[in-house]
C-alpha cells in the first residue's frame, strides 16, 4: 500500500529499530567481544498504478553484525605469538635474578672457596686457615644446593602454571561446546544470534591465549578447534564435543601433555605457542639446559677438587681422603653435594714426594720432586697367559730368526705369587725375569749379546738402564728387595682343609714364618693345627727313546741340577740303552745315599695313567701291554668283554696277571690305569692301534703304532721335619763345566731342558708379593709354551713409592744409583750426563730435578713427605683451580657466568621479541577494532541520523493525519 | 583511509601508555635511590655477567693482596732472625780472630770460648725461630718441629727438609714463601784426610771452632776463620733473597693495587649509575607523563554526545 500513512508507519517503525540498534551499540560499547552491529534497511516492494511504479515505504531487513573474518583470525594468531612470549619472559627473568644474583649465584661461593685455598697456600699449617678452607668448601656444596633449590621451585611453579593453564583452557573448551550446540538451531551463518557468534569468538580468542589453535567452521558457524598441526589431530573441541587435555597420570616429570588424561588418552601432537607453548619452550631452553649445566658444573667441581686432594697428604702424613661426595638420594647431583672431611687436619695441602739433601752433600746442589701419574698397570700385561697352571691353551713363544729372546709380559708389583712355567722347552731354553731397571731377578746368566738385545728401551726397559746379576736367584734377605724367589721345580707342604664347628671351611692362615696359626680349638683349649701333607712331585711321564750324547757324556752333567741346594752328580745311560724311570730311580736314590742333608727325600717311581670319563668309549676294543682285554664290537654296541665302565674296570683287573696293569675308578668317574704291585714304574703300551689315523681304543688315545708305551714317572717326596716351612722339595740349576771348540772349560748353567728330561716342570716362582715390575722373557732358540698361576691384584704404584724410601747417591761423576733405604737393595744403577744443566733423575714417576749436577758422594732421598706439614704445593694446585680450564674449555667461574650470560641472552631476546610482537597485537587489534569496535561518536551520529529521520516519518505520519482530516472536513 | 579507533580502545591505549610511563618513571626513581644503573641481574642480563665476572676477578686480587701480607709477615720476622745473626756472626769472628792471636794464653782462650759458646747458643736459637702461628722459619716443610736439633749423637744437625715453597701472588706471579734452614745456614765442605771433600753442618762447623779455641787448636782456629767468613756470606746471600722477596712483596702489591683499581672503574663505568642522565630521563618521563595526563583528561571529554541536548 502505497499510501503516505503505509509508508510513514512504516518508516516509523524501521527507525526506531534501527535507533533500538544504534542504542544497543551504545549500552555494549565496553562489553569484551561484542561486534558493533548495523541497521539495514530496505525499500519496500513498489505498487504499479497504472504504468508506473510507485514506492510503499522503507523495510528494516536486518541487524548486520560488523565482522571480518580475516582480522579476527589474525588477532588470533597474533594473540597467540604474544602470550608465548609472556612466561619466556617472566620466569626466564627469574632464573636470571637467582643464577645471578650475588648471595645466591655461585660465582661468590667460589671466589671465596680459591680465596681461602689461597690463603692456606700461605700457611698450611695453620689450623685456622684449614678449618676456613673446608668451610668455604662446605659453602660452595651448599650454594649449589641452594641454587638447585631455586630453580626446582621454579620448574614446580612452571608445572603448576602449565595445570591451571590447562584447566582454564579446559572450561573454555567446554563452553565452546556448548556455544557450538546452541549454534545448531540455525542452518545458516546469517540466522544466527550476533551474540553467539560473538561469545564464539571471544572464546576463541581466549584459547588462542593459551595455545596456538586450528579452527575450522561449518557453514552454520559451528567451528572445531585443533592444537595440532592439523584439524585431524590434538583436537579439542570436536563439533559439539570438548576434550579436556592435562598431564598423563603416570608422569611423573614428563611435562608432556595429553587430551583426555583419564579417559581414552591421545598424545597432545604438535602444540605450541601461546601462554603453554611458551612455558614448554622455557623449561626444555631455558630451565632444562641451566639445571643440567648446574649439575655439569657440580659433577666437574666435585671430580676436580677430589682429584686434587688425592693426589696430596693431609696433616697427618697420609694421602687425602676424597674431599666431596655426592648424595645419591637427592634430587639432582647439584643439590646433593656433602662434605666427607670434617677434620681440618685431613684437608690434603701437600705434596706426595719430598726430597731432602743429605746434611753432608759436598756440593749446594739444590733438588725438587715431582710425580708424573702413571695408569694402574694390569697384573699381567699380556692377556693370553690365564691363572691355570694346566690350562689346555697355553701361550706359545719362539725364539729364533735373529731374536736372541722372546717377550713373554710384564707382572706388576703386588701381585701375589705368580709362578711362570715353563713347558715343551728346548735344549738351553730360560725363563728370564728383570726388573725395569735391569735388575736380574730370576733366570740364567745372560750372555752379552742377550743382554744388549733385552735391555732396551722398546722392551719396556728405563732409558739408560744397566745390567745386574746381584740379585739373580737370590731369595730373602740376599734378594731384591727382601723378595723371595726361586727358579727350578718345587714343591712345598700343604695343609689340609680344616672345618669350624658350623662345617665352613676355613681359610688357612700363617705366621710371619710361614707356619699355620690355630684356629680350631679342643675343649681343654689346645689348639688343634691342620695337619701338614708333606711335600711331593711328580714328574710327567718319561718321553720315550731318550738317549745318552754320542759324544759319550752324560745326559745330565754333574753340578747341573740341585736338589735341595745339593748338586746332584751326573745322569749316565749306557750307550744304546734309553731312559728309563727306573735309571732316574736308581740315580737320585744313588745321589741321596750320597748326601746326610738329602736323607728325608724318598723317590719312588711309578705309572699312573689317567683317562677321563668323557673320553671312554665302550664300543671299541682294548689291548693293553700287548694284551687283549677287549674287541672291537661291529654292530655299532658296546664290546662284548664290557658293557659298561665298571665293566671295563673288571676286565681290566681280570687280565691282570698277563698285563701287569690295574684299573680303578675315580671320585670323578675317571678311569686310571697303575701298574699292579711289584711292576711299579714300567711303561703300559696300549692298543689297537689308530685306524685311519683315528683312535681305536676304548680309552680314545691316539697310539701310532703298537710299539708305543708310556713310560712310568717318578715320584719325589719329603718326610716333614721340625720345621714344615724347611721341608719342601726343590731341584735347582747349578754350574758346571764344559769343554768349548777351543778345548777350553766354560761355565755351564743347567736349564730348564735338563730337568724336562727327567719330567720336572720348571717354573719362575716368586713368594709372595712381586716387589716391582718387572719383565719376563724367554731366551734360547725354539719353541715352547707358557702357562701361569697368579693371584692379587697390582699394587698403586705412588703408594708403593711413597712407601718406599730412594736414596739417590752419585756414584761417580757420570754415575749414580738408587737405593731403596730399608732393604739396602740397590733398585737402579745409571749413567748420568753431568753437562747437562739441569739434571733430572726420574725413577718410576719420581722426578727429581736438580740445581746443577750434584757433585760425587751427595746424596738425595726421596720419601712420602710423611711430616711435611707446612708443605704447600697440592694447595697451590687447589688455589690455581681457579684458572684451570675444566668445564669444557672454561674456568668453574666463566663455565657458570656463561650460563648466566645465556639464561640472560634469552630473557633479553624474548622481551625484544615480546615489544616486537606487542606491536603486531596492537595493529591487529586495531584492525578487528576498525570493523567490529564500537565508536560513540559514531553511534551519536548515528543517534542523530536514526532520530531525525524518526521525526521526519512521524512529520509525515502527522501529515497523513492532517491530509485525512482535511478531507473529512470538506462538507 | 581514515582509521577509526573505537571508544574501548581509546581508553585501554590511554591508560596502557599511562602505565608504562609511571613504570619507566619508577624504574628511573629505583636507580636513583640505589645509584646503581643494575639492580636486578635480568635488568640488563650481559652487563649482569660483566659484573659478576668483574667482582671474581677483585676478589682474587684481594685474595692475592691477602697471600702478599702474609708472606710480607713472614719475610719480615725471617729479615729480623737473619739480621740479628749476622750481627752475632760478627761478634763471633771478632772473637775467633782475637783467639788466633798468639800472644793469649790459653786461660784467656778458654774464656773467649765460653763467649764464642753462648754466641752458637743464640745463634742457633735464631736459627729456630718461630713465627706467629707457631711455625718454625727455617724448617722447610717440617713446620712443627725445630729445625735444628741435636741429633742421637748430640750433634746440632738440619732436621728440616730442602722444600722450598711458592705462593700465587698475582695471576702469573708466585713468590718464594720459605727459605729451608739449609740454604741460609749453609754447610761446609772440608776435605777430609783421604782427599775427599766431606759437608760439614753449619752449628758443627761453629761447635768445632769453639772446640778449636778451648784445646787452643791453632790450625783448626785458623781454618774456622775462613769457615765463618764462608758461613756469613750464607747468612748475607739469605738476607739478600728475603730483601730481594721483600722488594718483590712493594712491587707486586703496587701491582696488584693498580689493577683492582682499574676494575673497579671498569665495574663502576659498568654498574653506576650517570646521576645526570638518570635526571634528565626523569624529567623528560615526567613531563611527558603530565602531557599524557593532561591531554587524555581534555581528549576524553570530547565526545559528540555533548552537543545533543
Amino acid at each position: 500500500m502505497s499510501d503516505l500513512l503505509g509508508i510513514s508507519s512504516s518508516a516509523v517503525a524501521a527507525y526506531q529499530r534501527a535507533l533500538g540498534t544504534v542504542s544497543n551499540n551504545i549500552a555494549n560499547v565496553s562489553t569484551e567481544g561484542y561486534s558493533r552491529q548495523t541497521a539495514t534497511l530496505q525499500q519496500s516492494a513498489p505498487a504499479k498504478q497504472a504504468n508506473m511504479y510507485l514506492g510503499t515505504g522503507v523495510l528494516f531487513s536486518s541487524v548486520k553484525r560488523s565482522f571480518d573474518t580475516f582480522a579476527e583470525s589474525n588477532l588470533r594468531n597474533s594473540n597467540t605469538d604474544l602470550s608465548t612470549q609472556a612466561p619466556l619472559v617472566e620466569y626466564t627473568q627469574r632464573v636470571m635474578d637467582i643464577m645471578g644474583d650475588k648471595s645466591v649465584g655461585l660465582s661468590s661461593a667460589l671466589d671465596t672457596f680459591f680465596e681461602a685455598a689461597g690463603s692456606l697456600s700461605v700457611d698450611p699449617a695453620s689450623g685456622i686457615l684449614r678449618t676456613g678452607f673446608l668451610r668455604a668448601t662446605e659453602g660452595v656444596g651448599s650454594r649449589f644446593a641452594e641454587l638447585s633449590g631455586q630453580l626446582n621451585l621454579v620448574a614446580t611453579e612452571t608445572k603448576q602454571a602449565l595445570e591451571s593453564a590447562a584447566g582454564q583452557l579446559n572450561t573454555l573448551t567446554e563452553q565452546l561446546a556448548l556455544v557450538n550446540q546452541q549454534l545448531t538451531k540455525s542452518p545458516s551463518l546469517d540466522g544466527q544470534p550476533p551474540e553467539l557468534l560473538d561469545r564464539r569468538d571471544l572464546i576463541l580468542r581466549q584459547l588462542s591465549e593459551f595455545s596456538r589453535i586450528k579452527t575450522s567452521f561449518t557453514s552454520n558457524g559451528i567451528v572445531s578447534v585443533s592444537l595440532g598441526a592439523t584439524m585431524k589431530q590434538s583436537l579439542v573441541v570436536d563439533g559439539l564435543k570438548s576434550r579436556p587435555i592435562g598431564f598423563a597420570p603416570d608422569s611423573v616429570s614428563n611435562l608432556d601433555m595429553v587430551i583426555d588424561p583419564f579417559g581414552n588418552s591421545e598424545p597432545l601432537a604438535g602444540a605450541s605457542g601461546g601462554t603453554m607453548g611458551g612455558m614448554n619452550t622455557f623449561i626444555t631452553q631455558v630451565l632444562e639446559p641451566a639445571q643440567k649445566s648446574l649439575d655439569f658444573i657440580a659433577q666437574s667441581f666435585v671430580d676436580e677438587v677430589n682429584a686434587i686432594q688425592q693426589n696430596g697428604i693431609d696433616g697427618y702424613g697420609n694421602v687425602g681422603q676424597v674431599l666431596l661426595k655426592f648424595d645419591t638420594t637427592a634430587t639432582d647431583k647439584s643439590a646433593g653435594i656433602t662434605m666427607m672431611v670434617s677434620d681440618p687436619m685431613r684437608v690434603a695441602t701437600g705434596a706426595q714426594f719430598r726430597v731432602t739433601e743429605d746434611n753432608n752433600n759436598a756440593s749446594n746442589v739444590k733438588a725438587k720432586v715431582d710425580y708424573t701419574m702413571s695408569p694402574l698397570p694390569p697384573g699381567l700385561s699380556n692377556p693370553k697367559i690365564t691363572s691355570n697352571p694346566y690350562t689346555s691353551n697355553p701361550l706359545m713363544v719362539e725364539v729364533g730368526g735373529g731374536n736372541l729372546f722372546a717377550a713373554v709380559t710384564t707382572i706388576a708389583a703386588g701381585m701375589d705369587s705368580p709362578t711362570i712355567y715353563l713347558d715343551n722347552v728346548k735344549s738351553g731354553q730360560q725363563i728370564q725375569i728383570l726388573t725395569k731397571d735391569g735388575r736380574h731377578l730370576i733366570g740364567s746368566p745372560m750372555t752379552i749379546d742377550q743382554k744388549y738385545q733385552i735391555l732396551t728401551h722398546e722392551n719396556g726397559f728405563n732409558e739408560s738402564v744397566t745390567y745386574s746379576d746381584t740379585y739373580l736367584n737370590e731369595s730373602g734377605e740376599d734378594g731384591y728387595l727382601d723378595a723371595k724367589v726361586f727358579y727350578g721345580s718345587k714343591s712345598s707342604v700343604v695343609y689340609e682343609q680344616q672345618f669350624d664347628n658350623l662345617g665352613q671351611p676355613l681359610t688357612l692362615q700363617l705366621d710371619a714364618n710361614g707356619h699355620p696359626i690355630a684356629q680350631l680349638f679342643d675343649k681343654q683349649g689346645v689348639p688343634i693345627l691342620p695337619n701338614a701333607i708333606p711335600a711331593e712331585i711328580e714328574t710327567s711321564h718319561i718321553q720315550n727313546n731318550i738317549q745318552a750324547p754320542a759324544n759319550g757324556a752324560p745326559l745330565i752333567a754333574a753340578g747341573a741340577l740341585k736338589l735341595n741346594g745339593v748338586p746332584l752328580g751326573a745322569l749316565t745311560l749306557a750307550p744304546g740303552t734309553t731312559l728309563t724311570p727306573s735309571t732316574i730311580e736308581s740315580w737320585l736314590k744313588g745321589e741321596i745315599s750320597m748326601s746326610n742333608l738329602l736323607k728325608d727325600v724318598q723317590v719312588e717311581k711309578f705309572n699312573e695313567i689317567r683317562v677321563p670319563a668323557n673320553s671312554l668309549d665302550l664300543r671299541k676294543g682294548l689291548t693293553l701291554n700287548g694284551y687283549s682285554i677287549g674287541t672291537l664290537n661291529l654292530d655299532g654296541k658296546s664290546a662284548k668283554e664290557y658293557k659298561d665302565v665298571a665293566g671295563l674296570v673288571k676286565a681290566i683287573q681280570a687280565s691282570q696277571v698277563n698285563t701287569h696293569v690295574t684299573a680303578r675308578l675315580a671320585a670323578n668317574g675317571d678311569l686310571i690305569l697303575t701298574n699292579a704291585k711289584d711292576h711299579e714304574g714300567e711303561a703300559i703300551s696300549i692298543g689297537p692301534e689308530d685306524v685311519k689315523d683315528s683312535p681305536a681304543n676304548a680309552f680314545n688315545l691316539s697310539v701310532a703304532d703298537t710299539s708305543v708305551t708310556i713310560q712310568g714317572q717318578i715320584r719325589l717326596t719329603r718326610t716333614i721335619g721340625a720345621d714344615p716351612v724347611e721341608s719342601d722339595i726343590r731341584l735347582s740349576f747349578g754350574t758346571y763345566q764344559v769343554m768349548d771348540a777351543t778345548g777350553k772349560m766354560v761355565d755351564t748353567e743347567g736349564s730348564p731342558f735338563d730337568l724336562s728330561l727327567i719330567g720336572f716342570r720348571t717354573g719362575a716362582y716368586f713368594e709372595g708379593k712381586v716387589p716391582d715390575d718387572v719383565q719376563v722373557f724367554v731366551t734360547g732358540e725354539g719353541k715352547a709354551t707358557i702357562a701361569a698361576s697368579f693371584s692379587g691384584k697390582p699394587d698403586d704404584p705412588q703408594q708403593k713409592l711413597r712407601g718406599q724410601n730412594l736414596v739417590i747417591k752419585f756414584t761417580s761423576p757420570t754415575q749414580y744409583n738408587i737405593t731403596d733405604a730399608k732393604t739396602g737393595t740397590v733398585l737402579a744403577e745409571r749413567h748420568y750426563d753431568n753437562t747437562v744443566l739441569n739434571p733430572v733423575v726420574n725413577y718410576q714417576g719420581v722426578n727429581v730435578h736438580f740445581s746443577r749436577a750434584p757433585d760425587v758422594g751427595d746424596v738425595f732421598r726421596v720419601d712420602g713427605n710423611f711430616d711435611g706439614l707446612g708443605n704447600n704445593e697440592n694447595m697451590m694446585i687447589m688455589a690455581d683451580l681457579s684458572k684451570k680450564e675444566v668445564v669444557g674449555n672454561k674456568t668453574f667461574a666463566d663455565a657458570y657466568i656463561d650460563q648466566v650470560n645465556t639464561v640472560g641472552n634469552t630473557a633479553q631476546q624474548a622481551k625484544i621479541t615480546q615489544q616486537a610482537l606487542t606491536v603486531v597485537n596492537d595493529q591487529a587489534k586495531q584492525a578487528r577494532d576498525k570493523v567490529s569496535g564500537v565508536n560513540l561518536d559514531d553511534e551519536a551520529a548515528d543517534l542523530i541520523r536514526y532520530q531525525q529521520a524518526y521525526q521526519a516519518a512521524a512529520k509525515s505520519l502527522q501529515v497523513s493525519g492532517q491530509l485525512f482530516d482535511s478531507i473529512v472536513q470538506i462538507r | 583511509m581514515v582509521m577509526k579507533v573505537s571508544t574501548s580502545m581509546f581508553f585501554d591505549n590511554a591508560t596502557y601508555q599511562l602505565g608504562s610511563i609511571q613504570g619507566s618513571l619508577a624504574k628511573t626513581q629505583e636507580q636513583l635511590s640505589t645509584g646503581k644503573q643494575i639492580n636486578k641481574p635480568s635488568d640488563q642480563p650481559d652487563k649482569a655477567s660483566l659484573i659478576t665476572r668483574l667482582e671474581s676477578e677483585l676478589a682474587r686480587q684481594a685474595s692475592y693482596q691477602g697471600n702478599l701480607k702474609a708472606v710480607n709477615t713472614r719475610l719480615q720476622a725471617q729479615e729480623t732472625a737473619l739480621k740479628n745473626t749476622s750481627d752475632v756472626m760478627f761478634r763471633f769472628k771478632e772473637l775467633a780472630v782475637q783467639a788466633s792471636n798468639d800472644t793469649l794464653n790459653p786461660a784467656d782462650r778458654q774464656t773467649i770460648a765460653l763467649e764464642m759458646t753462648q754466641l752458637r747458643e743464640q745463634i742457633l736459637s735464631l736459627a729456630n725461630t718461630q713465627d706467629s702461628n707457631g711455625n718454625y722459619l727455617f724448617a722447610g716443610s717440617r713446620v712443627g718441629q725445630a729445625p735444628f736439633g741435636q741429633d742421637a749423637k748430640g750433634a746440632v744437625v738440619y732436621q728440616g727438609d730442602q722444600s722450598r715453597m711458592v705462593v700465587s701472588v698475582g695471576d702469573n706471579r708466585r713468590m718464594n714463601l720459605n727459605i729451608p734452614g739449609s740454604d741460609a745456614f749453609v754447610r761446609l765442605v772440608r776435605v777430609d784426610p783421604k782427599g775427599n771433600k766431606v759437608g760439614i753442618g753449619f752449628f758443627q762447623a761453629l761447635a768445632d771452632m769453639v772446640d778449636s779455641v778451648k784445646n787452643s787448636d791453632r790450625p783448626n782456629i785458623q781454618r774456622g776463620i775462613g769457615e765463618i767468613d764462608r758461613m756469613q756470606q750464607g747468612i748475607s746471600d739469605a738476607n739478600a733473597q728475603v730483601g730481594t722477596d721483600m722488594n718483590v712483596v712493594d712491587s707486586q702489591n703496587s701491582v696488584l693495587d693498580e689493577i683492582t683499581l682499574r676494575l673497579k672503574t671498569t665495574k663502576s663505568d659498568v654498574e653506576d649509575l650517570d646521576y645526570t642522565e638518570a635526571i634528565t630521563k626523569m624529567n623528560k618521563d615526567q613531563l611527558a607523563l603530565e602531557a599524557a595526563q593532561s591531554s587524555f583528561a581534555k581528549i576524553a571529554k570530547l565526545t559528540l554526545f555533548n552537543y545533543m541536548n
